[in-house]
């Protein structure tokens, strides 16, 4: 199918309702969450989050729509396509250089009101060397996994292919459990001095990304077993395990700066 | 198959015939196996052989390229449009909603 519109390689894609509802599905996140601070009541950011969900599968789905069925991914689309990515990783790795910026800038010099040392007095901190190791040797384990499926994919080895990409998504859901015990059986909380501030805020944000490269992963496991991915072209999982390396990356930096030099 | 050219006093395979007309291709000669030379089949690997698309990807791609004017968000089929409306209702009353807090939050209320 060529472009509808002249002989060029370029995607001009059909009208898309998806802008507008994501635009207003924005809104209703940021003003429901000022609603129940001031008025203690979820019912906007409730319906914000479904609202922002139902955009996001919709507006994926398209498309994935027009470039698995309807080949409208030609090579120039594709190279946008991967600009694109590329460009939003590196907002993400700005965002969390802010926050490795905040802590560094309360570790590095502490306060007295922390007791002048790092961490601060009474802080118990995790030991780097049982779980946040373990979380290490997973994280590092599924990037290889998901190299291997890579590889696999351009093989056309397709059984090889599913089961290393599930492997992969398990990998990132173990870590995620892990985490989250961790933060269960924690000493201390985010109310814990800028110790805690610093330390939940990175880390949770951290797991969010692993949760959203976690369910990216998943929705490229399906396509895959739908057979949407070619040994030649397989853009959506070059995507999804790009993401995923950024997120073993950022990891490191967090284990390394906060766990280990900070522990 | 060889044949003796007197021109260069050697056994060679027969020229490429230059065809008559413009845009035919010329053909050379055939290639001729020994005898008893087996040929691969497609190897078919996994779930199958991968330069076919398989059947149902096939139908999905037919649904996508039908030519009926259809936008891409509601080609799939009725649960498009129910998703569609869905989304459009939940928008609809979230604005109403935002709106409504922004005019609520305008007016403090004096408590007594």
């Amino acid at each position: 199918m060529t472009s509808s519109h002249g002989h060029h390689a370029f995607h001009l894609v059909d009208m898309s309702p998806w802008p507008l509802t994501g635009s207003i599905s924005a809104m209703m996140l940021t003003t429901g969450l000022v609603k129940w601070f001031h008025q203690f009541n979820p019912d906007l950011l409730f319906l914000g989050i479904i609202a922002t969900t139902l955009t996001m599968i919709q507006w994926w789905r398209d498309i994935t729509r027009e470039g698995t069925y309807q080949g409208l991914h030609t090579k120039a689309v594709t190279i946008g396509l991967r600009w694109g990515m590329i460009l939003f990783i590196t907002s993400e790795v700005l965002f969390f250089f802010s926050f490795f910026w905040a802590f560094f800038h309360s570790s590095l010099s502490p306060n007295v009101e922390v007791g002048s040392c790092w961490p601060p007095a009474g802080i118990q901190t995790f030991n780097p060397f049982q779980i946040p190791l373990l979380n290490t040797a997973i994280l590092l384990a599924s990037g290889a996994t998901v190299t291997w499926a890579h590889h696999a994919i351009m093989e056309s080895n397709h059984t090889q292919a599913i089961q290393s990409l599930a492997i992969t998504v398990l990998l990132g859901m173990y870590f995620t459990a892990l985490q989250a015990l961790e933060y269960y059986e924690a000493p201390f909380t985010i109310a814990d001095s800028v110790y805690g501030s610093t330390f939940f805020v990175a880390t949770g944000f951290h797991g969010l990304h692993v949760i959203i490269g976690s369910t990216f992963l998943s929705v490229c496991l399906y396509r895959l077993y739908k057979c949407h991915f070619s040994a030649m072209h397989h853009f959506g999982f070059e995507a999804a395990a790009w993401y995923w390396h950024f997120v073993d990356v950022v990891w490191l930096f967090l284990y390394i700066s906060i766990y280990w030099w900070g522990g | 198959m060889y044949e003796w050219k007197n021109s260069t006093g050697r056994l060679s395979t027969p020229a490429v015939q230059t065809p008559a007309r413009l845009g035919v291709a010329a053909e050379g000669p055939g290639i001729i196996y020994p005898s008893g030379t087996t040929f691969p089949k497609e190897s078919a690997r996994g779930r199958g052989n991968f330069s076919e698309v398989p059947g149902f990807l096939a139908q999905k791609m037919q649904m996508f390229q039908k030519a009926n004017s259809v936008p891409i968000h509601l080609k799939g089929g009725p649960l498009d449009k129910v998703l569609f409306g869905a989304t459009l209702v939940m928008c609809t009353v979230g604005l109403t909603g935002c709106l409504s807090f922004f005019y609520d939050m305008s007016f403090p209320k004096k408590s007594d």
